[in-house]
């Protein structure tokens, strides 16, 4: 054992490449690797009369992927993941400002807590809840109801686009559950973002002439930004991705996780599918490429 | 008037008297040190005066101002922090532009004071960079120049050469007391190094326990200090207890021996050599004479005693200083 060391110690290049060759093999291989073989999926195409995939490099599938009814889909799922992570950022970010700069001792215990309690129970079950509340029978239909306000909810819901039967199933309500169920990601680099701003840094802002908004304005929420855009990334992505939520709430229009889904599944069409997938991908590469140029993350 | 006055301020966090019944006047234009130990309420005072901190009780003027309702963006003292707390997403030229920025001026106008204000601590040509880019004597530069290009009418400075190394330390020192020569704003400037506080101030309160000690001049607080407190910590002075000064003051009082007043060879006293290091200039000899620890530094080239012998302790006449507070 002592000469293990030993030998280590006096080679610390081999202990590592002991150390990182098998996270290594598992984010090459299996990590990349599947995700390659995919994207080169997308790139074969299918026969529509045998079912069978012709493995020949071709942009067969694209052309498919770029049908007007697919781009429908992909333009709902991003301006969706778009509004879901604007309304989480908004929510999130008083919630974390409180959580890294007010709350102490217990307090803080809590906050963490209540932050993260969504995480650990069954995502399936929360969705299930929120659509019993969301329901034409559910509790906010009460709510409203009982505040003499049914006209308002029935008003919003006749609404075209964001409107539906009812809540469980508009748009609007895939809307809430997914700013609920991706909350916590978005909360929590935000919180780990302000944490790290020295308080003399705001103390500064002060002395120097300003007030607590230009403060605001001009020091803790660039300083925060890299918080809120790794926050965006994770509900940006998820949002794309999911295909859950929006089966269980909202109406029959498709999402790309949920058109994925359908395509390798029920109709075999794994090219297509494929393609879909690199979607998001691209997606969440223009959003970055964007939020770089835009200075998010300077302070980093 | 006053630059700054205390009437009987107090700071409580709960049972802690942070600052405890202080009163100060510091005169405008001039370099005011308040030196202390951690903890004895000096950068709290600091803050008080910047605004960060509210006083519990007792008022604070600012040129006449009491200021106890106005927080830190209305008051007109601007501050150089500790960790210098630039912002790290602007460059050199805004955050010294910060303030004006604020203000609401030009971007044209900004910037024609700020290279100036660059130019004043020798950082002109560094606006493009990031604070991150810049060394720690640097970096200090610029939370000066953001603080001056305020033109505030008094400097509150937070242990700003805490983090330099000695020679930059020296150096600096030697530029803050001549640059506040040439502005002839008031500087308040908090340190726990009494080398930098006797060096640049023109008087200096020393603080402990949240209090005032002893308010005065360097020369003051170095050979005369007021309580044996003051003696160890600003000159690292001994202190003779009253049992051991009384047969030569005749004063029921203890005294401040300087260690560089302490002669072995002859005198009334005898000690015991428990302790001998070399400093360079001179030789730092510990000794132990009746439970009490005494110093004494003996200059180079003079005999020195051997570890453990007992020799004679004198002082020349005057040398024992009396202290009647304590």
């Amino acid at each position: 054992m002592s000469a293990l060391s030993d030998r280590l110690w006096r080679h610390p290049r081999l202990l590592l490449a002991l150390l990182l060759v098998p996270p290594l093999l598992w984010l090459g291989i299996i990590y990349v690797g599947s995700l390659v073989a995919l994207l080169l999926q997308s790139f074969f195409s299918i026969d529509h009369f045998s079912g069978m995939v012709t493995r020949e490099l071709t942009l067969a599938t694209y052309a498919e992927l770029l049908r007007p009814a697919n781009i429908d889909i992909m333009i709902r799922t991003a301006v969706m993941a778009a509004c879901v992570t604007l309304a989480a950022a908004i929510i999130a970010f008083p919630i974390a400002l409180y959580a890294a700069r007010y709350a102490k001792g217990p307090w803080r215990a809590l906050f963490y807590l209540g932050i993260m309690m969504p995480l650990w129970s069954s995502y399936l079950v929360k969705v299930y809840a929120w659509k019993l509340i969301l329901a034409k029978e559910g509790i906010l239909t009460w709510i409203f109801s009982g505040l003499h306000l049914g006209w308002l909810l029935d008003g919003f819901l006749a609404l075209p686009v964001v409107g539906g039967n009812s809540l469980s199933v508009s748009p609007t309500g895939t809307f809430l559950v997914f700013v609920y169920v991706w909350l916590p990601y978005m909360v929590l680099p935000i919180q780990a973002a302000l944490e790290r701003v020295p308080t003399s840094m705001l103390d500064a802002s002060g002395d120097l002439g300003a007030h607590p908004a230009q403060t605001f304005a001009h020091v803790l929420l660039p300083l925060a930004l890299p918080g809120v855009v790794a926050g965006s990334i994770f509900t940006f992505s998820l949002t794309l991705g999911d295909y859950i939520i929006p089966q269980i709430i909202g109406n029959s229009r498709l999402f790309i996780g949920q058109a994925v889904y359908q395509f390798q599944g029920v109709a075999g069409n794994i090219p297509l599918a494929a393609a879909f997938a690199v979607v998001p991908i691209v997606i969440m590469g223009i959003y970055l490429t964007l939020a770089k140029r835009m200075g998010a993350f300077d302070a980093l | 008037m006053s630059a700054v006055s205390f009437a009987s301020v107090s700071r409580h966090y709960g049972a802690v008297r942070a600052v405890d019944r202080v009163d100060l006047a510091i005169p405008e234009g001039e370099f005011f040190a308040m030196l202390g130990p951690s903890g004895s309420g000096k950068t709290t005072s600091l803050r008080l005066i910047a605004g960060f901190e509210r006083p519990t009780s007792g008022s604070i003027r600012i040129f006449g101002e009491d200021v106890g309702a106005l927080p830190p963006y209305k008051r007109a003292v601007n501050t150089v922090f500790q960790d210098y707390a630039l912002f790290p997403h602007l460059n050199v030229l805004d955050n010294v532009a910060y303030g004006l920025m604020i203000k609401g001026l030009s971007r044209r106008a900004r910037h024609a004071q700020v290279e100036a204000a660059l130019e004043m601590v020798r950082l002109g040509g560094y606006g493009a960079r990031k604070p991150s880019e810049l060394s720690g004597g640097q970096r200090q530069r610029v939370a000066l120049a953001r603080a001056l290009v305020m033109k505030p009418r008094v400097l509150l400075l937070d242990e700003p050469l805490g983090a330099l190394d000695l020679k930059l330390r020296e150096q600096m020192q030697e530029e803050l007391k001549s640059l506040q020569r040439e502005l002839g704003i008031t500087f308040v400037f908090v340190t726990h190094d009494q080398g930098e506080a006797l060096s640049m101030a023109d008087r200096v309160a020393v603080f402990n326990d949240g209090r005032i000690m002893q308010l005065g001049t360097p020369e003051d607080v170095y050979f005369r200090p007021q309580t044996p407190f003051i003696a160890d910590f600003v000159g690292s002075s001994n202190v003779l207890p009253v049992e051991m000064a009384q047969p030569f003051t005749g004063e029921a009082h203890p005294a401040a021996l300087r260690p560089e007043h302490l002669q072995l060879g002859a005198g009334p006293l005898q000690g015991n050599v428990t302790g001998i290091s070399f400093l360079g200039q001179s030789t730092r000899v510990t000794l132990e004479t009746g439970g009490t620890r005494l110093t004494a530094l003996v200059p180079q080239h003079h005999p020195l005693p051997a570890q453990g012998e007992t020799v004679a302790l004198g002082w020349a006449p005057g040398a024992l200083h009396v202290m009647r507070s304590a």
